[in-house]
């Protein structure tokens, strides 16, 4: 029998080197102890970064940080698995390289799990589970904020110079839809020329940048900023992907189409006033993704060449990093699909899941459906919830953890508001039984209530279903329908069993008395209040954007903060605003949020509105002063660029938008009635109507 | 030259005697510098090698020889294939190919029997590895502390 703990020193070196990722090479050291001696701790770069790393400040305003994806698959074999458990499960992790905590993160977004499940062991003990590394991806941080916004904020690929932590490079699309390029020797941004059309995706690929842009035309990316084509457009698709599946480089092309689609915050008519401002825009521009194509690599003849599948593998396209995977890895049994993230509009830059709306979809490559991932159950299993045996396997190895921190199995004490529904059944109330059995069709209730969970936090949970806010129930966390049945539910059985016990006193029938009457007088009040709210929602304010006028504009050459020579642009602008105030009885107090002046994404001017109280039946003509001062702009109004000696000819494509709310209170604080209007006007500016007024009456939707 | 007609002979740890092409024999660095430094016509000795695993190994280098002179019209992806299924072997006999390549010092071969076992641990639990390769976990508690510390992951949420 061959003995391999006899296998030279070097060889085993060898062996560790081919393993590819760094949570092997853990592994292989820790399978005993002459291969532990024999192989190094894997080095610091490819892997979790020298507690420096994501410090060291690039150009003082950034700092980077890594995030893995991981495939952690069931530690029994699959044919000894729960069939109702999938026995893969496929997560990113942040780990701070401070104190060594680790961040789990959704695969596909850059959003954060608030929260995992009570039973969910922390620590993870990763040697109870197959670990398969499917992915990497890096994300600049901005330690400061400035009025431009940010320059940077696609997907980041780094590459590491001779394994030094030091000596990095990275790639990145900047704001102008440019590559650029950091490197850590010169420690400063360079923007790359090169772009016939923007830059749509980056990857490191057999340690080389590859970049793809808008058309399809994708080039090699050389450390000296030279690019080098080494494939054609491909047209068709809206938005292109690079992925690395299997060793092959890969371009996935995503087709966008825009649909009028009822928003679903505005379907409850009582309710239907939109909330957030961004949800507003997103309404008002609903793309949808509609199909995938794919393309391989034909490196003699320069071009892609369309791919019919993918030979039983899955691409994931994540909003950071994308990746694949084979369908024995995920134990799925179908493959040739595409999961991506459908979420075309931005979140306003929020690092934390909560305010960001992230949809996730399946494209099946063969049948060309498309679909949420809601109703692809084998692989929506594959996200969230966390499966069983994560926890149980921890459980029964949790004796011998002498930290004895592993787990927690008191969750149905520890919070109330999230108590599982059924571990009070009575089996004596049919009622009951009714109740839960009906509103949790699925076999297994532990599953059932994870499964909402995962609905409501990991995937949909921008959307905070508007009722919830008018109901009287205090504790009920954001959640669905689904859940909200259950708890009242769960609350019905209380009183059942408070009834029950059958040992009501005169002193009770009192109280009962008294608190009947609170209730009918809550219950009158609240009516009260209702009706008043109402009415008060009938007399919405009117606001016309009027006229804006441009005194002055000036186009120069500069530098930007992380010294990136640019083109600059200053204006002056005024926009005229009317307010006008119908109801009878009541004043508003009139907000607003910035307004800004984008030319497409690229935000030129901004100016704050004052806040004003209106009296009741009046109007009012308020003026605005939109400016910007030296707004670096990348070349990103070619027209400017063309035409630089004469600005009087020019004619520049642009939107204004601001969102107003106004506010008002009834009835002391006890009503308050707020009304948002969103506004995007699209207008063009010519050079010769500087100092000019002009209308823009008719350019502007209001939301 | 005429150095493809030459022969040189080894002998194996069994006493098995090979007489094989030069051009062959010398994908091996060890034997290489043996032919180059003895004396000619001798029979080099390949003290930890059977003569199972030395033909193994000479088919190997017959095959990447051949492909390379053009003389075997061999696709780069075909000779993928071979050397895949040249490595679809029982455990005894990698363990083999791996040392005699490694003290041969042929490169490739030992390029690709290092991958293999690689492959074999790729993704796998520690527990599964040590099955596989029949290897006892000789850990002192200690040190298996010190292994389950850089195996686990520590969770930092948000209030749950």
């Amino acid at each position: 029998m061959a003995d391999w703990i006899q296998l030279p020193k070097e060889l085993l070196e060898l062996i560790s080197k081919r393993l590819g990722t760094h949570y092997d090479v853990i592994r292989f050291r820790s399978v005993c102890s002459t291969w532990r001696s024999a192989v190094t701790a894997p080095n610091r770069c490819r892997n979790r970064f020298a507690p420096r790393f994501p410090l060291l400040p690039i150009s003082s305003q950034f700092s980077l940080s890594k995030r893995s994806v991981f495939l952690l698959g069931s530690p029994t074999t699959s044919t000894q698995t729960n069939a109702s458990s999938p026995s893969s499960w496929v997560i990113k992790i942040e780990e701070d390289p401070m104190n060594g905590r680790v961040q789990l993160l959704n695969p596909l977004s850059r959003s954060r799990f608030d929260s995992l499940p009570d039973n969910f062991p922390k620590p993870l003990n990763l040697l109870d589970f197959r670990v398969l590394e499917l992915g990497e991806e890096y994300v600049l941080h901005y330690l400061t904020h400035h009025s431009v916004g940010n320059l940077y904020m696609e997907k980041v690929v780094l590459s590491c110079l001779d394994d030094n932590v030091d000596d990095f490079i990275i790639l990145t699309i900047h704001v102008s839809g440019k590559l650029a390029m950091f490197k850590s020797s010169v420690k400063k941004w360079a923007i790359i020329q090169d772009m016939p059309s923007p830059f749509d995706d980056v990857i490191l690929y057999k340690g080389n940048f590859y970049a793809v842009d808008n058309t399809g035309r994708t080039v090699v990316v050389g450390l000296d900023f030279e690019t080098n084509l080494i494939a054609m457009p491909v047209f068709g698709g809206d938005k292109k992907f690079l992925v690395d599946s299997k060793g092959e480089l890969l371009l996935v092309d995503m087709y966008l189409s825009i649909e009028s689609e009822p928003g679903s915050s505005s379907s409850s008519p009582g309710f239907g006033f939109v909330e957030e401002y961004f949800e507003n825009l997103a309404l008002y521009m609903n793309e949808r993704t509609v199909k995938f194509k794919v393309f391989k690599l034909d490196d003699v003849g320069k071009q892609w060449v369309e791919a019919k599948d993918l030979d039983d593998h899955v691409l994931f396209l994540g909003d950071g990093c994308t990746f694949s995977a084979s369908i024995e890895d995920l134990s799925v049994c179908r493959g040739n699909c595409i999961i991506y993230v459908d979420n075309f509009f931005y979140s306003h830059g929020e690092e934390d899941g909560a305010s960001e709306h992230c949809d996730v979809g399946v494209f099946d490559l063969e049948s060309g459906s498309i679909g949420p991932l809601t109703k692809f159950p084998q692989f929506s299993e594959l996200f969230w919830p966390p499966p069983h045996w994560i926890s149980s396997t921890t459980a029964s190895d949790v004796k011998s953890d002498s930290d004895g921190t592993s787990i927690d199995l008191s969750w149905a004490t520890r919070s109330p508001s999230r108590r599982p529904f059924y571990y009070v059944q009575s089996p004596s109330n049919p009622d009951v039984e009714k109740i839960s059995y009906g509103s949790s069709p699925m076999a297994s209730p532990t599953y059932n209530y994870y499964h909402h969970y995962h609905q409501c936090s990991s995937f949909n949970h921008s959307r905070e279903s508007s009722t919830s806010r008018f109901s009287v129930s205090g504790n009920i966390p954001r959640t669905l329908s689904g859940w909200k049945h259950e708890q009242i539910g769960h609350g019905d059985d209380d009183n059942d069993e408070g009834d029950d016990d059958g040992r009501s006193n005169s002193n009770n029938v009192r109280l009962l008395y008294v608190f009947c009457l609170v209730l009918v007088l809550l219950v009158v009040f609240a009516v009260v209040v209702l009706i008043r709210w109402d009415a008060s929602k009938r007399y919405e304010p009117e606001i016309f954007v009027k006229h804006m006028v441009f005194e002055n504009l000036y186009y120069q050459a500069g530098n930007d903060e992380s010294g990136v020579p640019t083109d600059m642009l200053s204006l002056n602008s005024t926009v005229t605003i009317l307010y006008r105030n119908l109801a009878a009885s009541y004043a508003f107090h009139v907000t607003s949020t910035p307004l800004e002046l984008h030319h497409f994404q690229l935000k030129l001017a901004s100016g704050k509105m004052e806040e004003f109280t209106q009296p009741r039946k009046s109007d009012r003509i308020v003026k605005t002063i939109v400016a910007g001062h030296q707004v670096p702009l990348y070349g990103g109004i070619p027209v400017l660029v063309d035409t630089r000696p004469h600005l009087n000819r020019i004619s520049v494509p642009l939107n204004l938008t601001f969102m107003a709310k106004s506010r008002t209170y009834i009835l002391g604080t006890m009503v308050k009635t707020k009304f948002y209007g969103g506004f995007i006007c699209s207008f063009t500016f010519k050079g010769n109507e500087l100092g000019e007024s002009l209308n823009l009456t008719d350019s502007c939707i209001y939301q | 030259m005429g150095s493809t007609s030459t022969k040189i002979k080894l002998r194996t740890s069994d006493q098995k005697v090979f007489e094989v092409e030069k051009a062959v024999a010398v994908q091996s660095q060890t034997i290489k510098y043996f032919y180059e430094n003895g004396c000619p016509g001798s029979v080099i000795h390949v003290h930890s090698v059977s003569g199972d695993i030395l033909s193994k190994i000479l088919d190997y280098c017959k095959k990447h020889v051949n492909s390379a002179a053009g003389k075997e019209d061999i696709s780069p992806e075909e000779l993928y294939e071979w050397d895949t299924n040249f490595v679809k072997v029982d455990q005894n006999t990698l363990f083999d190919l791996i040392l005699a390549a490694n003290c041969l010092k042929i490169e490739s071969l030992l390029d690709l029997t290092c991958q293999t076992v690689a492959n074999m641990i790729k993704g796998k639990r520690p527990e599964e590895i040590r099955t596989t390769f029949n290897i006892k976990n000789d850990y002192t508690p200690e040190a298996e502390e010190a292994v389950r510390r850089e195996n686990k992951w520590a969770f930092d949420m948000l209030g749950v």
